[in-house]
C-alpha cells in the first residue's frame, strides 16, 4: 500500500463522511436519472465475443458475431461506456482487415534491391537473429535507431517504448486527434495538466472552432452520441450549434450556422468576440470575479486590439453577425466554445479564454478537467520524420509499428523517398504498403481481432478507461504481436534490453496491466449504463467497492466485458485549483490581427499564377488508420456521390469562373506538383480557397489502396502544407 | 398484427455513414471497386443523398432505404409476385421469383431497388464474413432493404423459445442498432405506446415525398427548430 495520500484518497475518506448528504436530495436526483437511462444488458449474449477497436485513438469496445467459429461482423459493445454498443462506419469496417486477401502471410526478408518486392518467406526465430543482430550493431554507431508508430497508451505501447529506449533508439508517434493534444493551452489557463473534458452533450449553445464534431473529434462515437443528445432529448430544449470552419465539414452542414473562415482568420474572430463580451460586460461576472487572475489586464488587451471594424475587415464578416455572435454566446446558460484537436496554439488560447469568459469550466455543458493526470509527453513523429526527409539524420535502423507514418497529409511530401536513407527497415505491419515495399525485413502483426488489448481510451467525459480483450479468433496467418516479436529480440540482445523487457507475449502485458489495475481498487468492469453510474455514486460517496473481487475474478470480468472504467471525476477540480493559484491566466491576445492580416496576403505575391490558397483535409472515410478497408472507399464524397476517387471543393463563383460544376474532373496544380480531382461546388466557401480530400494514394498497397493514384502530397513543394498555393486547369 | 417502420431524426443524423457500413455487412452485400463505382452499380441498399431542404443553407444528408411504402408502386409493377407488402408491412422481395424485369426498380420513385447486375464477388479470402443468416442475391435479380427481417425471424424463435412476448428492443435492424448519434428508432407504428408511434406524430415528422401518394413507414423528423 502506497504511503502517500493522494488526491483521490482525500476524497475517498471525505466522500464516505459526506456519504449521507450525497445520498440525500442531490443523490436521489441522480439516481433517478440513472434509473431512465437504458439500463441495457449487463453481459454479452454467447454468440459475440468483446474485443477493442484500434482505428483510433478512442478505443471503442467492439462485439465480434462468431458463427461456427469464423468472425461474421463487428458491432459496438453495448458494455462500453464510450459508445455504449454504438459503433463508427470505421470501426465496423474492421472485420474486413482479419479478412484482407492482401495480408502479409509471415515474416520475410527482402531478396532483390530495394522497392523491388521480391521476398523470402522466413521463420520467426531467423526474422528474430536479423533484427537481433542488426541492433547489436548500431551500439556502436553514432547513428539511433528511430522508432515510429501510432500514437496509443497502454502496456502495448509502452512494452514497444520500453523495447526501443533499451536500444538506444529514439521512439516517435504520429499525433491521434485527442484532447491530450488541447493540454498545453488548458494548462496555460489553469495551471491543471490534465486532457480538458468537453461535456457536450449537456451544453446549451456550442460555437465551434473548427471542431468535427459530426466526425472525428477527440473520440467519434462519444462525439455523435454527445452530438444527438445535444441536438435533441427530452425535457430539454434544441441545443445551437454554430461552426466555423475553413471548409464546409460535415458538422458545418449539420450547424445552425457555418462561418467560412481560414484557421488565421478563426483566431481574428474568437479574439474579437472575446472583445465585445469584455466591452459589453456579458461575461459570466460571477466566475471571472471569483477566480480573476489577469483577466483584468487581458480585457484591457483584447479591446485594445480586437476593434469590431478590424475584426470584421480581416474576417469578411459583417460586424452585426460578430456582435449578434457574442451576445448569443453570452446569453444562454451553457454555452461551450470547442475546437479541433490540431488547433493552433493562438487558437487554442483563445478558445480556452472565451470559456472563461462565460464561466464554463467545471458546470453542466462546459469543460472538466481529467481525473488523472495523463501519462508523459511524446514526441511527434513529424520532427525526425523532417530531419530524416532534410538529411540531418540518418537512423541505423527505422522501425515502423504500422504504416500511419506514410499515410498522415501533414507530413513530408514522400515519407517513403525519406525513409529510403536509413541503412535497415523493419515493418511490423500487416500489409505490404509504400513503407514496407522498401523495408528489409517484414514482421507482420496480428490484426486487431486476433490481438491482445490493454489500450487506454482517449480522454472523454464518461470517465477514465482502458479497453481489455483477449483475441476472438486464432491468428489466420503466420503473424504475431510486435510485443512478442520484440520480446524474442530482447532476449537475443541480451543486457540492457533483455532487462527492459521482462514479457514473453503481449497476453504478459495485458496481464501485467490488469494487476495494476485491480490493485487500484477503483472502478470496475464495463457494465451496463445503470451499473456505471451506480458505481459513481458510490464512489462519489466514498464507497470503493471494486477491492472485494480476487484478481483472477478482476481479471476474467475485465476480458469477458470488454474493459475497465472509472467515472469518478472530481467536477470542482478546476475551481478549486484556480483558488489556490490565484486565479485565471490569460495569454497575451498579442498583435494578432497584424499577424493574421500578414498570412492571409502572405502570398498574394504568387496570385495570378497560383490564385487558390490550398487546405488539406480528411474526413472520417478517409483517415482511417488502415487503408485496406474497402468499404470505406465508397463513403468517401458522400452525399455528394463521388466514392473512391479525392474530391476537390470550391466555391460556386471560382466554379463559375472556371465553367465547371460539381462531378467535373480537375487537375489541381501547385508549385510542387498536379493531380487530378473531381470536383464539389460549396456555395459559402471564400473564393479564394479550394479544400482538397487527403485521401492516400498506396500504388504499391493492397488492391483497394492501389486503386487511389495520387493524393494531396503531391501537390507539396517544401515547407508546409498550410503555405501551399494551387491552381486549377479543366480536364 | 404489428406494423414495422422506422423514424429517423435528421437533426440528429450525423451523416457519418455508420449505417450504410451496418447494412452492407448485415445483408452481404457486395464490396466494390472504383470501375464499379464509375459505372453507377454501386451496391448500397442504404445510401446518403442529398437533399434542399426548406430553412437550410446546405443540403441535407438523407439516409434513403426502402421506404416500405403501405402503397408500394413497386409491388403493384411485379409481374410474378416477387415483391410485395407482408401482412407486417415489411415490403418483401423474393429472389427465387424474381425475373429481373427491372419494372419495379422504374416504378419506385427513390430509386432504392437495386439490380444485380453481375453476381456478387467477394474475393475468396472473404467468404467467411458472410453473415450465414442472410441469402446471397444472384445475378438478375432486384434486391433492397428488408427492414433486416431475418432478425424478426430469429427474434420470434427467440421469444418463442423463452416463452414470451416479442419486446421492442428484441426486433432492432442493423442500421438503428448501431447509429452513433442515436438518430434512428424502430418499432411497431400501430402500438400507440411504442417510441416510434410517438416520434411519427411530432410536428417535425414528415415522409418523403409523401405527396406521392405511397404511404412510406419510413418517417423522417426535420432538422432545425
Amino acid at each position: 500500500m502506497s504511503a502517500s495520500f493522494s488526491r483521490r484518497d482525500f476524497f475517498t475518506y471525505s466522500g464516505s463522511v459526506l456519504a449521507g448528504i450525497t445520498l440525500g436530495e442531490w443523490g436521489r436526483r441522480h439516481l433517478a436519472r440513472a434509473d431512465a437511462l437504458a439500463s441495457g444488458p449487463s453481459r454479452l449474449p454467447a454468440e459475440w465475443a468483446p474485443s477493442v477497436c484500434r482505428d483510433c485513438a478512442a478505443a471503442c469496445g467492439i462485439r465480434v458475431r462468431m458463427v461456427d467459429g469464423a468472425p461474421v461482423k463487428v458491432e459496438g459493445n453495448p458494455l462500453c461506456p464510450i459508445g455504449r454498443g454504438r459503433l463508427c462506419a470505421s470501426g465496423q469496417a474492421g472485420i474486413e482487415a482479419y479478412y484482407d486477401p492482401d495480408r502479409l502471410i509471415g515474416p520475410a526478408k527482402r531478396t532483390g534491391a530495394r522497392g523491388e518486392n521480391r521476398w523470402t518467406a522466413i521463420t520467426w526465430d531467423e526474422a528474430t537473429a536479423i533484427l537481433a543482430s542488426r541492433l547489436s550493431g548500431t551500439r556502436a554507431t553514432e547513428r539511433r535507431p528511430l522508432a515510429i508508430g501510432m500514437e496509443e497508451r497502454g502496456p502495448l505501447a509502452d512494452g514497444w517504448t520500453k523495447f526501443w529506449t533499451a536500444c538506444d533508439a529514439r521512439v516517435a508517434w504520429t499525433p491521434a486527434q485527442t484532447s491530450a493534444r488541447l493540454r498545453a493551452g488548458f494548462l496555460a489557463l489553469t495551471g491543471i495538466d490534465r486532457e480538458p473534458l468537453f461535456d457536450l452533450e449537456h451544453a446549451t449553445y456550442v460555437l465551434s472552432f473548427g471542431a468535427p464534431i459530426a466526425e472525428t473529434w477527440l473520440s467519434p462515437v462519444w462525439a455523435q452520441r454527445s452530438f444527438g443528445r445535444f441536438r435533441r432529448q427530452a425535457g430539454r430544449s434544441r441545443g445551437r450549434l454554430v461552426q466555423v470552419d475553413a471548409r464546409r465539414s460535415a458538422t458545418a452542414r449539420k450547424a445552425d450556422e457555418w462561418l467560412a473562415l481560414t484557421p488565421e482568420q478563426q483566431v481574428v474572430l474568437a479574439y474579437g468576440l472575446a472583445a465585445i463580451i469584455a466591452r459589453e460586460s456579458r461575461g459570466n461576472r460571477q466566475f471571472l470575479d471569483r477566480f480573476a487572475g489577469n483577466h483584468a489586464e487581458f480585457e484591457r488587451d483584447v479591446v485594445r486590439t480586437y476593434l469590431p471594424d478590424e475584426v470584421s475587415a480581416l474576417t469578411g464578416i459583417p460586424v452585426v453577425t460578430i456582435l449578434r455572435l457574442a451576445r448569443e454566446l453570452s446569453a444562454t446558460t451553457q454555452p461551450l466554445v470547442a475546437v479541433a484537436a490540431d488547433a493552433s496554439r493562438e487558437l487554442t488560447d483563445a478558445v480556452f479564454a472565451l470559456n472563461a469568459l462565460v464561466g464554463a469550466y467545471d458546470r453542466p455543458g462546459g469543460i472538466y478537467a481529467a481525473a488523472t493526470a495523463p501519462p508523459d509527453g511524446i514526441e511527434d513523429a513529424a520532427g525526425p520524420i523532417e530531419a530524416i526527409a532534410a538529411g540531418r539524420i540518418r537512423p541505423a535502423v527505422l522501425a515502423l509499428r504500422d504504416g500511419s507514418a506514410l499515410r498522415r497529409s501533414s507530413l513530408v511530401e514522400r515519407p517513403d523517398a525519406a525513409f529510403a536513407s536509413a541503412d535497415f527497415i523493419v515493418s511490423f505491419s500487416p500489409y505490404l504498403d509504400e513503407t514496407s515495399t522498401l523495408a528489409d525485413l517484414l514482421l507482420p502483426a496480428h490484426t486487431p481481432i486476433e490481438s491482445w488489448h490493454a489500450v487506454r481510451a482517449a480522454a472523454v467525459p464518461p470517465g477514465e478507461a482502458i479497453a481489455c480483450a483477449a483475441p476472438v479468433v486464432k491468428p489466420r496467418l503466420d503473424t504475431r504481436d510486435p510485443a512478442e516479436t520484440l520480446a524474442h529480440v530482447a532476449r537475443a540482445l541480451g543486457g540492457p534490453a533483455a532487462a527492459a523487457c521482462p514479457w514473453t507475449t503481449a497476453e504478459d502485458l495485458v496481464i501485467g496491466e490488469l494487476e495494476r489495475v485491480g490493485q487500484m481498487r477503483r472502478g470496475g468492469a464495463y457494465t451496463s449504463a445503470y451499473e456505471t453510474e451506480w458505481l459513481l455514486q458510490l464512489e462519489k460517496g466514498g464507497w470503493w467497492t471494486s477491492g472485494s473481487q480476487t484478481p483472477q475474478a478482476f481479471r476474467q470480468a475485465v476480458l469477458g466485458a470488454g474493459g475497465w472504467v472509472d467515472p469518478f471525476f472530481q467536477d470542482g477540480e478546476i475551481r478549486s485549483t484556480l483558488d489556490a493559484r490565484h486565479g485565471l491566466t490569460f495569454s497575451s491576445p498579442g498583435a494578432a490581427p497584424a499577424i493574421a492580416a500578414a498570412a492571409l496576403h502572405a502570398s498574394s505575391s504568387a496570385g495570378a499564377q497560383f490564385p487558390y490558397r490550398l487546405l488539406i483535409f480528411e474526413t472520417s472515410a478517409s483517415r482511417a488508420a488502415d487503408p485496406n478497408l474497402p468499404v470505406l472507399y465508397e463513403l468517401l464524397g458522400q452525399p455528394e456521390g463521388i466514392p473512391w476517387q479525392p474530391w476537390v471543393e470550391i466555391a460556386g463563383e471560382t466554379a463559375r469562373s472556371l465553367g465547371i460544376d460539381t462531378g467535373a474532373k480537375v487537375k489541381v496544380v501547385s508549385p510542387g506538383g498536379a493531380m487530378s480531382a473531381i470536383v464539389m461546388v460549396v456555395h459559402g466557401m471564400q473564393p479564394d480557397v479550394v479544400a482538397l480530400a487527403h485521401v492516400p494514394a498506396l500504388p504499391e498497397g493492397g488492391r483497394w489502396a492501389r486503386e487511389i493514384r495520387s493524393d494531396s502530397r503531391q501537390l507539396m513543394a517544401a515547407g508546409s502544407a498550410a503555405a501551399t498555393r494551387v491552381r486549377l486547369e479543366r480536364v | 398484427m404489428p406494423r414495422w417502420g422506422l423514424v429517423i431524426d435528421l437533426d440528429r443524423c450525423t451523416g457519418c455513414q455508420a449505417c450504410v457500413v451496418a447494412c452492407k455487412h448485415e445483408n452481404n452485400v457486395p464490396l466494390s471497386t472504383s470501375a464499379v463505382a464509375a459505372a453507377g452499380r454501386l451496391m448500397t441498399w442504404m445510401q446518403l443523398v442529398p437533399v434542399e431542404m426548406p430553412g437550410r443553407a446546405a443540403p441535407t444528408a438523407l439516409p434513403l432505404m426502402c421506404q416500405h411504402c403501405d402503397r408500394p408502386p413497386c409491388a403493384d409493377v411485379c409481374p410474378t409476385g416477387a415483391t410485395y407488402l407482408n401482412p407486417e408491412g415489411i415490403v418483401a422481395q423474393i429472389y427465387p421469383r424474381c425475373i429481373g424485369c427491372r419494372y419495379c426498380t422504374n416504378a419506385c420513385p427513390y430509386g432504392v431497388k437495386l439490380f444485380n447486375w453481375t453476381a456478387p464477388e467477394w474475393p475468396e479470402s472473404m467468404a467467411g464474413m458472410q453473415n450465414p443468416d442472410v441469402s446471397l442475391r444472384p445475378t438478375g435479380v432486384v434486391e433492397k432493404c428488408t427492414f433486416c427481417h431475418h432478425r424478426l425471424m430469429q427474434a420470434r424463435e427467440q421469444v418463442a423459445a423463452e416463452g414470451r412476448e416479442l419486446a421492442a428492443e428484441d426486433y432492432v435492424p442493423a442500421c438503428v442498432q448501431t447509429c452513433p448519434a442515436e438518430a434512428m428508432s424502430f418499432g411497431d407504428l400501430d402500438d400507440p405506446h411504442s417510441e416510434v408511434a410517438s416520434l411519427a406524430s411530432s410536428p417535425r415528422a414528415f415522409r418523403w415525398m409523401e405527396e406521392l401518394g405511397t404511404k412510406p413507414k419510413v418517417v423522417y423528423l426535420r432538422e432545425g427548430e
